[in-house]
């Protein structure tokens, strides 16, 4: 099973979790290639987690976590871990938080583009509010004041972190612990002594985070649950089941059309037995066939029973059409129309050799009654 | 609840924003100097409406009042609207609003004077140009549900007043809500219509999230219908589903049962449709939405639809239906695209 990767920005917050990788066996895989190991941020491994530490700012939190995520190691997850400030009177110091959606400021105004965090079911048992990274330290209370409307909670990292992850397609979780108040600083010397004060107590702050980890977050990231919804989102096994029957093959866009096809039949509650039995009966009655065919039919099949008033109208102007046909022209003769039926008409494709083949042609035209071709794609059935 | 009251400093004393700060329940207040410096700023998912919804308290600045989308012209006579908030309490799986704003909080306007003015301007400008017995028409809820916080934002009565004056404009009040109890309070005017969305009670049960049920909001409008007041119907979105025809059937004989529909001032149809952009919300905000397992297409302007067939054959059954109620011809309006 994948594991998560949790992301810190500072050693002082992973001490409590460096103190654990150490204990326990250590993961021999060589993660970085030489070349990269300059830039990678310092990585930590035991066998249910790996530890980052990316340094200081959004900009190392985002490369460091980039590099080690996508180097060998796939990761379930990226978790941010660490410590915050708080920006208003209703939080205080050593509150623990669940973080819902990282946003960002960069100094002169806030970044649009925001990350909303993945929810665990262990969620509710944790507070949960906003975040804002920002570029440079928030140490005075008017910045807070005005950094509040966007996010009550502010650091300096998670940002990087969400947005790696995303670019990655690994899912976000965010959990922050409060070791500042910056909206009751007044000036400058007394926001340097809090800097001082942070550092002096980070051992303390990293074993509460390492508990609320433990106690609250750890368990539901190895539960049924969670694994469930990061897999391909389909309740049944019907998916897994037939990408791996020998006798249909699925090419990989096949595959990605039948994961939403499934999707969309269990949304419509229909019972996947159904596709089972479909697939069963291609493999019985159509030995010779090849399983990509076989694949391509199942999917043809799942599609009709997706739309069926799409395949109602093809079927009735296919009737109309070979109401007046002639066996003569049937087998030289392809007629076409809109799939989505969003034009009316239809176009004919023949190849014409001779004089009979172009009164075969004039003929087959006439055959079609045009009014009722065009009602039905009007919607008359 | 509301988390956090946001309000402009110029306006903190308005007597709408205390009624607004009266009516509602909320945690904490701020002064802000402009809410467009915070509104929509950033992106704030859309569901955060469900557990951490801000509001504002501002004053509307820019166009005031502006030409509807052709989708209102339900008259060939001249359509407009103007906003008196942005974003909804509810919370209905094909919402436009989610991939409008950047943001589900609620903005409440308050300078309800400023945009009466400015209707009483076009109204002055546009009158000139109609033949005596065509309407100006003015729409409320294009971005926000026009009565759902009426109790609260209070402004029903000023707009009551403009149309008590200028008798050929029409007011619509759009709505999914059933609190009535704002108009009830007023004389029932001719040119004031208060316009309800239905669907089907199971498909509102499905959909539309957190409104009330189809079947307090028909209570509603027969409430306003029997006090004198003008009501519309709005079916609209109208979603597909295996017993559509006789789930319509079922809703229209429940209007039947509670309204005089012969007196129901128009009865419009729509089939949902979505643009891209929301389409694309709507598949994140409500994944196990069955509207994502229909038969939707590309269209061709580029929304996403039911095949164009599928939509006009829903229409005409909606239409004959209506009409086999005795409903005037005139009175129905079907939104066909093309
Ligand atoms: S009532 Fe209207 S504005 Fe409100 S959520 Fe529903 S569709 Fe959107």
């Amino acid at each position: 099973m994948n594991k998560p990767l949790l992301v810190f920005a500072h050693p002082g917050e992973a001490a409590a979790f460096l103190e654990q990788t150490q204990k326990a066996k250590l993961d021999p895989t060589v993660y970085f290639p030489p070349a990269i190991q300059p830039l990678a941020g310092k990585l930590h491994t035991c066998s249910r987690y790996d530890v980052l530490i990316t340094g200081e700012g959004i900009f190392s939190a985002m490369n460091k976590t980039l590099l080690a995520a996508s180097q060998g190691v796939k990761y379930s997850s990226i978790i941010n871990l660490g410590i915050c400030a708080g920006l208003n009177s209703k939080l205080a110091i050593n509150d623990f938080y669940k973080i819902r959606t990282v946003y960002a400021h960069n100094g002169n105004a806030p970044m649009f583009q925001s990350f909303p965090c993945h929810e665990l079911n262990s969620d509710s048992e944790i507070k949960s509010a906003d975040l804002m990274s920002t570029f440079d330290r928030v140490l005075e209370q008017a910045q807070a004041k005005e950094l509040n409307i966007f996010a009550p909670l502010v650091d300096r990292e998670a940002y990087g972190m969400a947005w790696a992850a995303k670019e990655l397609n690994i899912e976000f979780m965010a959990y922050k612990l409060i070791s500042d108040l910056p909206y009751q600083n007044g000036h400058e010397d007394e926001a340097q002594n809090i800097c001082e004060s942070i550092k002096e107590q980070s051992s303390l702050f990293s074993e509460k985070i390492y508990y609320e980890f433990q106690s609250k977050i750890a368990p539901y990231l190895d539960s049924k649950e969670h694994i469930q919804s990061t897999a391909n989102n389909i309740k049944s096994d019907t998916y897994s089941q037939l990408i791996q029957n020998k006798d249909m093959h699925f090419t990989v866009s096949m595959s990605k059309a039948l994961g939403k096809s499934l999707k969309k039949l269990e949304l419509k509650g229909v019972d996947l037995e159904k596709v089972h039995l479909l697939a069963d009966g291609l493999v019985k009655n159509y030995p010779d066939w090849r399983p990509k065919q076989r694949a391509s039919e199942l999917l043809k099949a799942i599609s009709e029973m997706l739309n069926p008033f799409r395949t109602q109208l093809s079927k009735n102007l296919e009737e109309l059409i070979n109401l007046g046909l002639t066996p003569q022209i049937k087998d030289r003769i392809n007629i076409k129309w809109d799939k989505d039926f969003e034009k009316r008409g239809f176009q004919i494709n023949t190849w014409i050799e001779n004089e009979e083949h172009r009164k075969q042609l004039v003929d087959a035209i006439n055959s079609i009654d045009l009014e009722k071709f065009t009602q039905i794609q009007d919607g008359n059935l | 609840m509301i988390e956090n009251f946001y309000i402009e400093e110029e306006i903190f004393r308005h007597p709408l924003t205390e009624n607004i700060l009266k009516r509602i329940p909320h945690k904490n207040i701020e002064l802000i100097q402009n809410y467009a410096d915070f509104f929509g700023r950033v992106k704030k998912p859309y569901l955060q409406k469900r557990n951490n919804l801000n509001a504002f308290i501002a004053q509307k600045k820019g166009q005031l009042v502006k030409s509807a989308p052709d989708a209102y012209g339900l008259s060939g006579e001249p359509h407009f609207y103007y906003i008196h908030a942005y974003n909804c309490i509810y919370e209905c799986e094909y919402c436009y609003l989610q991939g409008h704003f950047n943001s589900p909080d609620l903005v409440f306007f308050v300078n309800h004077n400023e945009i009466i003015a400015e209707m009483q301007k076009v109204y002055d400008r546009e009158i000139i140009k109609q033949e005596a017995d065509k309407k100006i028409w003015f729409h409320a809820g294009e971005f926000s549900d026009s009565l759902a916080l009426s109790h609260a934002t209070n402004e029903i009565s000023l707009y009551h007043n403009f149309f008590e004056i200028n008798k050929r404009a029409m007011l619509e009040l759009r709505t999914k809500s059933a609190n009535i109890n704002e108009i009830l309070k007023l004389k029932p005017l001719p040119n004031i219509v208060t316009s309800f969305s239905l669907s089907p009670s199971q498909r509102a049960k499905k959909t539309d999230l957190k409104t009330p049920s189809t079947k307090h909001r028909i209570l509603a409008m027969s409430k306003l219908q029997n006090s004198g007041h003008k009501v519309a119907i709005h079916l609209d979105p109208i979603v597909y589903e295996d017993n559509f025809q006789v789930a319509y059937q079922e809703l229209f004989h429940e209007l039947d049962q509670n309204l005089d529909l012969t007196k129901v001032e128009y009865i419009s149809a729509g089939v949902v449709r979505f643009t891209k952009d929301v389409y694309a919300q709507v598949e994140k905000n409500y994944p196990q939405s069955d509207i994502h397992a229909a038969e939707m297409i590309k269209s061709f302007d580029g929304k996403v639809r039911y095949p164009r067939p599928m939509r006009r054959w829903m229409l005409s059954s909606i239409e004959d239906q209506l009409l086999k109620l005795k409903i005037n011809t005139e009175k129905i309006y079907l939104c066909m695209e093309d």
